[in-house]
């Protein structure tokens, strides 16, 4: 099943904790194949692009699964 | 907001919730709350998520149950118990719903094939009406009876002015002279007083022109011209003494010898 990532589309979000803190976040919205949209958040100071193939590569195989 | 994917947010528990139950469906609300769209979780367990459109998801499929696993299900509503309300209830109104059963069934459509079919008897002597016009057209298509119609009214046209035309070439205008001639001791020329008695109307009095009015006509083409002023006379030369005037006749009436007198 050919689930290719599209329409990415990144935006950073800031959020205020508890504790007074900022924390500081990057939400990329994105299709796979029809599926989606799907809406992932990562640490702004940690994100690149392993993390997000990573994530990718578990929801694709969510996808499969369902449809075996 | 974000919209509502139902599929997104199943995928999402399906992947990164392995652990099924409403602690990990919390969880999940907490950390992605974009997959929810701004709902709520609800339900007894909190294992039902209301959008704010009021539509209301089952997440959790035999809640604490030995079979429990994830799955979003619209949940419907109803008046059973338990059963969440419905925020958009529609309330009671003047009108009651129609009873169908009220309502005669119509009647059984027309066959359009039925149609036709009756169309196309009416029309099967058409061919046979056809055939007997052009029969009869046939027949009074002969040209005797035309003929005998025109030598009837027209043909003898010819013949009569024949005759016509050889009685004036018969005519000499000589003859004609002297019948006239005939005719002159036979009128009365002598003259008789007028005895009619006079008409009641006083008779319009023609407009007299005279020649010089024919320049004062109005001319259509190029529009009313303004009436023309009398003559004025020749004023004397101021060295020249002027004219003694004129001895006044007795018996003459009116000045205009005093203007235009020599």
């Amino acid at each position: 099943m050919e689930l290719p990532v599209e329409d990415v589309r990144m935006s950073d979000t800031i959020t205020p904790l508890r504790d007074g803190t900022m924390r500081e976040e990057k939400v990329v919205e994105f299709y796979l194949g029809k599926y989606g949209p799907f809406r992932e958040r990562f640490p702004a100071a940690e994100f690149d692009d392993l993390q997000f193939q990573q994530r990718v590569d578990k929801l694709r195989r969510t996808i499969e699964g369902m449809h075996r | 907001m974000t919209p509502f994917n139902a599929e997104a947010l199943l995928v999402m528990l399906l992947t990164f919730y392995p652990i099924v139950g409403p602690a990990a469906l919390a969880r999940a609300r907490r950390e992605r709350p974009e997959y929810f769209s701004g709902g709520t979780l609800i339900g007894r367990h909190g294992d039902a998520l209301e959008l704010p459109d009021g539509r209301i998801f089952d997440l959790i499929f035999d809640v604490l149950g030995p079979s429990m696993r994830w799955q979003v299900i619209p949940a419907p509503r109803g008046d059973g118990p338990g059963a969440p309300a419905d925020p958009f209830a529609l309330e009671p109104g003047p009108l009651d719903p129609i009873d169908l059963s009220s309502v005669p069934p119509p009647g059984p459509a027309p066959d359009f094939a039925g149609l036709v079919a009756t169309r196309l008897a009416a029309l099967g002597a058409s061919d046979t009406r056809l055939d007997t016009a052009m029969s009869t057209i046939a027949g009074h298509s002969s040209p005797l009876p035309l003929e005998q119609t025109y030598g009837r009214t027209v043909g003898g046209a010819a013949g009569a002015l024949g005759a016509y035309l050889q009685w004036i070439a018969d005519t000499s205008p000589v003859d004609v002279l002297h019948a006239l001639d005939g005719q002159r001791n036979s009128i009365d020329a002598e003259l008789w007083p007028y005895r009619d008695p006079p008409p009641l109307d006083e008779p319009v009095e023609p407009a007299v022109r005279k020649p010089g009015d024919d320049e004062e006509d109005e001319d259509p083409r190029r529009g009313r011209r303004e009436p023309r002023l009398p003559p004025v006379p020749p004023r004397p030369p101021p060295e020249a003494p002027p004219p003694p005037p004129a001895p006044e006749e007795p018996g003459s009436g009116g000045g205009g010898g005093e203007f235009f007198g020599s």
